[in-house]
């Protein structure tokens, strides 16, 4: 069977066109100029593949958050985007009202000063853990996952990165619906984000309202849905009785909670 | 500043990441993992991007995205097949063993000369926290990819092979059934008729005049010093 450039092109189309709005959370239209993007050096792009044990889907992917970088570089020097965040804003969160978990464990990159913030205060909880609490904690704030952590978490259970990263994925594979839960709703939040700029460039100030309303439920959802790995998940990861997490992570939220006191100089809720 | 070696070739990433590397260059891959925080970003990022494109809906491409994608496939198609030259490969290519790496001096002609491809497997060391990175040479024409490197290089710095030094080796990817020739200074050295597993390696070359026919037709011709 021959396959000629237009099947692959067909194949991989969804694929790339999808790729930004589900990794990066962009709108539509960023979507379509990443695919045009793409399709305009797919042939350079495949060229530069050589076959190996591994799979093409992997390599692809690789390439493909490579070129979407370029894509938005590109894009800023050319003076078509002057933005330095995706389309989806969550930047408006109150910081006195918001748990934890959304301080932490929502860690994509909508705004690029958001995601400093997250990284320094993640380092400042996690100096001030003893190292069982902060296993617990990298595990249970899956999301907030560092590079530096994850060699942490390798070094101190003694196992190789690569078995590390493959428990850390069954961890994130044991809350699957939940993930799809907060996706759908973020692909709401992201139609409801175009339909507020539509109404603000129509000066529509009723239909503002009314949909900044929605977006402000619709995120309060989207704050309650909590990723967090089960307790019997991680339990089977670091080979340890269910009683051993369930105390581990009530003493980490304790530890972290003291942390927070001491930087927010008031309680919040975990 | 040290930079990374790895960094700018996805491929030790996502070998990595599938568990396709040997298990000396996997352990090897590792240990550096655990110093070196850009690899241990880009695999996790793979593994998020992964994770999150398997558990999404894609959304069908709009139509007309879609067609325009097809208009300019179609287009491209033809336009290369109107501007492909008959001879791709004008010239004949020379490369010169330098402190047993290989180099490529002259290149050939036309689009689709040598490129310098890093894999992994191919790293030295060179004083402490030094790499250098012995290149491998590819090429293509008609489906088939030509990977040609030098030998005596072991994985990740250990020099493990001294005795061959100067010694080359060419690597061919996607031959099928297609039969395959390699002459040295006119005489044949090689041939190879048939079928293949994956690929095939000729291994043990020293310097010379070289051409490579693949079904019967010229393929290459190049020159090592």
């Amino acid at each position: 069977m021959t396959i000629c450039f237009s099947d692959i092109v067909a194949l991989l189309s969804p694929y790339i066109y999808n790729y930004p709005r589900i990794v990066f959370g962009s709108d539509s239209d960023r979507c379509g100029d990443f695919y045009e993007y793409v399709l305009q050096r797919l042939d350079r792009i495949l060229v530069s593949y050589h076959e190996t044990e591994a799979k093409f889907v992997t390599w692809f992917t690789v390439v493909l958050r490579n070129r979407y970088l370029n894509f938005l570089r590109e894009r800023k020097t050319g003076g078509l985007d002057d933005s330095d965040c995706d389309c989806i804003s969550l930047d408006y969160r109150d910081m006195n009202t918001q748990s934890l978990h959304n301080f932490i464990a929502e860690k994509r990159d909508y705004v690029l000063s958001e995601k400093q913030r997250y990284d320094e205060l993640i380092e400042r909880i996690s100096s001030g853990l003893n190292e069982n609490q902060r296993i617990f904690f990298h595990l249970y704030y899956i999301d907030a996952l560092r590079p530096e952590d994850a060699v942490f978490i390798s070094v101190t259970l003694n196992r190789s990165v690569r078995v590390t990263l493959a428990g850390i994925n069954e961890l994130k594979e044991s809350i699957v619906h939940r993930y799809k839960r907060r996706q759908d709703n973020l692909e709401r939040l992201n139609v409801l984000h175009r339909e507020i700029v539509r109404s603000q460039k129509d000066h529509d100030t009723e239909a503002l309202a009314r949909y900044r309303e929605k977006r402000d439920r619709l995120l309060e959802e989207y704050r309650r849905i909590k990723i967090h790995p089960s307790y019997e998940s991680l339990a089977r990861f670091l080979a340890v009785p269910l009683g051993t997490v369930s105390t581990g992570i009530s003493r980490m939220k304790r530890a972290v909670r003291e942390i927070l006191k001491e930087l927010y100089h008031e309680e919040l809720p975990l | 500043m040290k930079s990374c070696p790895f960094e700018q070739n996805p491929d030790y990433v996502v070998m990595y990441h599938d568990g396709a590397m040997s298990r000396e260059m996997e352990q090897r891959f590792s240990e550096h993992l655990t110093t070196c925080r850009s690899c241990m970003e880009a695999l996790l990022n793979l593994q998020k991007d992964l994770f999150s494109m398997g558990i999404h809906r894609l959304h069908p491409v709009p139509s007309k995205l879609a067609a325009a994608a097809e208009a300019r496939v179609h287009g491209k198609g033809d336009t290369q097949k109107e501007a492909e030259p008959a001879d791709l490969h004008a010239g004949r290519a020379v490369f010169k063993f330098v402190r047993g790496m290989l180099n490529l001096v002259e290149n050939l002609t036309g689009p689709k000369g040598f490129k310098e491809h890093e894999v992994p497997g191919f790293l030295q060391t060179q004083g402490q926290g030094e790499y250098r990175v012995s290149p491998v040479f590819r090429m293509e024409y008609h489906g088939v990819t030509l990977f040609l490197s030098s030998e005596g290089e072991a994985p990740f710095g250990e020099k493990l092979q001294p005795e061959k030094e100067g010694t080359f080796s060419i690597e061919l990817r996607g031959l099928g059934e297609r039969s395959v020739t390699l002459t040295r200074n006119g005489r044949i050295i090689e041939q190879h008729a048939g079928s293949y597993d994956e690929s095939l390696t000729m291994k043990d070359l020293v310097c010379g005049e070289y051409e490579l026919r693949v079904e019967g037709d010229a393929f290459i011709a190049f020159r090592v010093d």
